[in-house]
């Protein structure tokens, strides 16, 4: 689910921050540049693991800022196809199920990748799976649910002119990192059923 | 001019991640009571993924971890003859499954591969190396 990625990048330090120790003022900066962002083709940032390397600080002229070129790791969410994971039902169409991780929401699983005989109801808005012995199992908004991660999609979401960015319509926004999954195997699914 | 230099160098299991971040706020802990709660602010990105990812992870196996847990359910695994492949000992220890069911998501071809009593053998060292952690802590009390 995470992995370590090695990155190097231009890191400021700004004279407010030279009171703090260098190494301090680094990581800071670090985390707040990749904290939480969606790195593209590489997955979610979640925090800074390690500096490996560092050069010696560049005065920018005028500014007064010194620049650093650094050599760092960061944790990243990023799973691998077929691997599995646990998140939570959040919400479910006819078109599939959305689930949710709580630092992660773009997940979800088609409806073509449910078990077979897997059917919407649409008064409950959930989805039913008739199992071959007759059961129904259901697929409850908040219940912690198992999936393979199958494909990942990841959008370069380049700057949208501010102007034009309040006439997109919010469905046109697509988020930068996705994965789609699936529940048809025994064991995946709603983890109770098990 | 940030470079992505190797973006897979390595896998980290859900519990490592765990520890890595509590270390980092056990940091800043450490220096709001050495310099003041000024000296430590942390950008509030970071504050916001740490809290979600310790309330993710606090739902799953890596909450109840520890070390040497950790450590001896891998070369355990190691020592049998099967030929698992890293990421299914990942998932096994992200996940701990508990019963064949369970276990036969993580592992691809489970029932070709192992025999039943070699399936038995892996889910019995997956709950005995779980367990270490409940029954050392119990015995601190």
């Amino acid at each position: 689910m995470f992995i370590l990625t090695r990155l190097s990048d231009l890191i400021t330090i700004q004279p407010t921050s030279f009171t703090t120790p260098t190494r301090q003022a680094l990581e800071d900066q670090i985390n707040s540049r990749y904290a939480n962002k969606v790195i593209h083709k590489v997955g979610l940032a979640i925090c800074l693991h390690d500096i490996l390397k560092s050069s010696d600080g560049l005065i920018g002229s005028g500014s007064g800022d010194v620049n650093i070129n650094v050599e760092f790791r960061l944790i990243v969410f990023r799973p691998f196809k077929g691997e599995v994971i646990t998140g939570r039902i959040a919400n479910s169409t006819p078109n599939g199920i959305h689930v949710r991780l709580d630092f992660f929401d773009e997940i979800f699983l088609p409806k073509d990748y449910l078990f077979e005989g897997s059917v919407f109801d649409h008064n409950e808005q959930v989805w039913v799976w008739r199992t071959e012995d007759g059961d129904e199992l259901f697929f409850d908004k908040n219940e912690a649910v198992r999936f393979r991660v199958e494909e990942e999609e990841f959008m370069d979401n380049t700057p949208v002119d501010p102007a034009l960015r309040d006439s997109l319509a919010d469905a046109d926004m697509k988020p930068p990192y996705k994965l789609i999954g699936s529940c048809y195997q025994s064991g995946l699914g709603v983890v109770a059923w098990w | 001019m940030m470079k992505v230099l190797e973006p897979c160098e390595a896998m980290l299991s859900n519990y490592e991640v765990l520890t890595h971040i509590q270390e980092v706020k056990q940091r800043y802990r450490d220096q709001v009571a050495e310099q003041g709660p000024a000296a430590a602010m942390k950008p509030g990105n970071l504050e916001t993924v740490m809290k979600e990812i310790i309330d993710y992870l606090s739902t799953t196996a890596a909450t109840a971890q520890t070390p040497d847990a950790t450590t001896k359910l891998v070369e355990e695994l190691a020592k049998l003859p099967l030929q698992f492949e890293k990421i299914e000992v990942l998932m096994m220890l992200n996940h701990l499954p508990k019963n064949e069911t369970e276990l036969d998501v993580l592992i691809e071809e489970l029932e070709s591969r192992l025999s039943e009593e070699q399936i038995s053998e892996v889910l019995n060292i997956i709950q005995s190396t779980a367990r270490s952690k409940t029954s050392s802590s119990a015995s601190e009390v």
